[in-house]
């Protein structure tokens, strides 16, 4: 045998070598993985007693207590404008407000530059907004006089304080 | 608890029709073996099937309820158990074994356990965690199960909520199980994606089995089982909006391909038909998940075509050949022209293909962000790496025609549609690169640690070889 071959049992060993340590790479940063699940499960387990209603109010926080009152006070055939945040994942507020009140018609708007003629055109205006952006929305609204407040709630949700409304469109003001 | 029932109810007929579905393709044969591998199998193809009937159910203008959507399953059930006498059970009972006894199944190593039970406990997991809390993905909300609460409210599919184009799978399937639960019930309906999670494991691990060894298979099913993408598409990983991604298309989508692939596989080790035809089926059933699918399904059909001409006669390969662009046809084309006709058409109409020079400029940006994505442990673990790895030392397999060039093949031309598609994006690279190359990564990464287990289970032969 050529003393340079390498031994075929060193190559064999080798090989499982190698494999072991990656499958031991692989399992020290499956590690993290168990952790959160552990972690989650944990959550779980302390929010199972909750009702559907009582966890989507937990996991979409003021626009679900809005939809709630949209669904109580606008019929199926009716539109909604409506003003969702400008941050705090901004567009996640308005697909989920439109997700929830199907079939009524939801014409998304934004606070900094709201189109009045979307408001005209609706039965009714919907906000859910940080109080700090109720500012630039009451400024703009102010050019809307004819809307007729059903509801309203301000509180505090994930260290924020919060508002949102309901008001319905006048049929004077609308078109 | 009546909930429950009615949800089980919901699943047992993707099940069954599924089941109806491959025994049919079978005909005779029986090329999926074993009962979880023929459940695995036959899940995703009835999740396919009976959204595909609802599409065409809504076409004829027939509102949507649970006898239109029942009554054509139950016809061909009895239409196959009168036609055929040996048409299988549902769960047929297992034979006792007549092989003899040094032929029979060795002992489950301690590994093997070990390995089986981690996989047992994340389909545990992602079962529990989706089943107790409703939707939190951004897309789901946005696009795919918003179109199921519309099916379901308006009984039909209609044109004015048909957003970017989507196919419509994962949205009709959640709206079969709300037609049963009676109402919109997001939570329960997440069963779903446990569902595609389960699918997927036990297909990996059988397709692994056949073509690698038991231990392999075991040790890396439980490796794709612990991939914490596939956890978050399955059941989640978190409470915040933007990181869990159950309701998406992504994991249904890996389910489909790795069916493909699995079947064509199983064609390639058995040459029985039936394979193949499952395998363009279930190519077909994934552009019927998402638009990303259509260039998957004509790769597997363009594979496997390939592989036909170069094993088979002429005339037996076009005929094979011709049998799967028909099958792909009769699933792609009707989707197709419905939304030539509604002008439902998405995103990627807009690409324009002018100005060559600044999309070979993109070109880096977008390799970048494809690796940093990939050998993100947090993402991936490590199974872009070993894929890599693997391939380096086991390039060898490459000069022959072989199920690992089928397999990288199949993985090379699916990247190479993706990297062509950020190219002529007409969104803002940045931001779409961010949004999607985690995605479009799940859809291939059953495929990578499947050719990685047979990476392995080659260097491990030749060591044995070289040992002896």
């Amino acid at each position: 045998m050529d003393a340079n071959e390498p031994k075929p049992d060193g190559w064999g060993r080798s090989v499982k070598i190698v494999c072991s340590l990656m499958l031991a790479a692989w399992a020290g940063l499956a590690i993290n993985l168990f952790t959160q699940e552990v972690r989650l499960l944990k959550t779980t387990a302390q929010l199972a007693d909750l009702s559907y209603d009582e966890k989507k109010h937990l996991l979409d926080g003021p626009i679900y207590e809005l939809v709630k009152e949209v669904r109580k006070n606008v019929a199926q055939d009716r539109s909604v404008a409506f003003v969702g945040p400008k941050r705090f994942g901004a567009l996640n507020y308005d697909y989920k407000f439109r997700y929830y009140l199907y079939p009524r018609k939801v014409r998304l708007l934004k606070a900094d530059n709201i189109d009045l003629e979307e408001i005209k055109n609706s039965s009714y205006f919907a906000f859910s907004i940080p109080v700090e952006e109720f500012d630039l929305l009451q400024s703009s609204l102010d050019k809307a006089p004819l809307l007729q407040p059903i509801a309203a709630k301000r509180g505090v949700w994930n260290n924020v304080d919060w508002t949102h409304g309901l008001l319905a469109v006048t049929r004077e003001w609308a078109p | 608890m009546t909930d429950l029932i009615r949800l089980a109810a919901a699943l047992l007929l993707f099940l069954f029709a599924g089941h109806l579905v491959l025994s049919f393709i079978e005909g005779k044969g029986k090329c999926a073996q074993g009962r979880a591998f023929r459940l695995a199998a036959a899940y995703p193809l009835g999740v396919g099937i009976v959204t595909f009937q609802m599409f065409l159910t809504s076409l004829a203008s027939l509102p949507y309820s649970i006898f239109g959507i029942v009554l054509p399953w139950a016809v061909a059930a009895l239409l196959l158990w009168g036609f055929r006498k040996n048409f299988p059970a549902f769960l047929p009972a297992a034979r006792p074994s007549t092989a003899p006894a040094d032929r029979r199944p060795a002992r489950w190593t301690r590994l093997e356990i070990a390995a089986l039970a981690i996989v047992g406990f994340q389909c545990l997991y992602v079962l529990v965690r989706a089943l107790t809390f409703p939707l939190i993905g951004y897309d789901a909300f946005a696009h795919w199960w918003f179109k199921a609460n519309t099916f379901f409210i308006d009984q039909q599919i209609s044109p004015s909520n048909m957003i970017n184009g989507y196919p419509l799978l994962v949205s009709l399937a959640p709206t079969w199980i709300y037609l049963c639960l009676g109402e919109i019930n997001d939570q329960l309906a997440k069963i779903l994606y446990p569902g595609f999670f389960m699918s997927l494991s036990v297909l990996f691990y059988h397709t692994a089995k056949r073509l690698t060894s038991r231990t392999l298979a075991a040790l890396f099913t439980a490796m794709l089982a612990t991939v914490p993408q596939v956890v978050r598409h399955g059941g989640g990983l978190s409470l915040n909006w933007s990181a869990d991604y159950v309701g998406y298309a992504d994991l249904p989508l890996a389910v489909y391909l790795m069916a493909g692939a699995a079947f064509f596989c199983l064609f390639v080790k058995t040459q029985e038909r039936p394979s193949l035809l499952l395998s363009m089926l279930f190519f077909g059933f994934g552009a019927w998940t998402k638009n990303e699918g259509l260039p998957l399904a004509a790769f597997g059909l363009l594979l496997a075509a390939a592989y036909l001409f170069y094993t088979r006669p002429m005339r037996q390969a076009i005929t094979a050949t011709l049998s799967g662009l028909g099958l792909l046809l009769c699933l792609v084309l009707p989707w197709m022209a419905y939304k030539s006709f509604t002008g439902t058409e998405g995103w990627v109409s807009q690409m324009e293909p002018t100005a060559q020079a600044q999309y070979w400029d993109r070109l880096p940006v977008i390799f970048k962000a494809i690796a940093e994505k990939a050998f993100s442990p947090p993402f991936f673990n490590l199974a872009w790496v070993f894929l890599f790895i693997g391939g380096l030392l086991n390039w060898r397999s490459l000069r022959t025609p072989s199920l690992s060039l089928y397999l990288y093949a199949m993985m090379a031309l699916q990247w190479s549609g993706y990297v062509l598609v950020y190219a002529l994006t007409p969104f803002d690279l940045r931001w779409h690169l961010g949004t999607s190359v985690d995605r479009l990564l799940l859809h291939l990464l059953p495929l990578a640690l499947l050719v990685t287990a047979l990476n392995t289970h080659d260097l491990l032969a030749a060591s044995k070889r070289a040992w002896s």
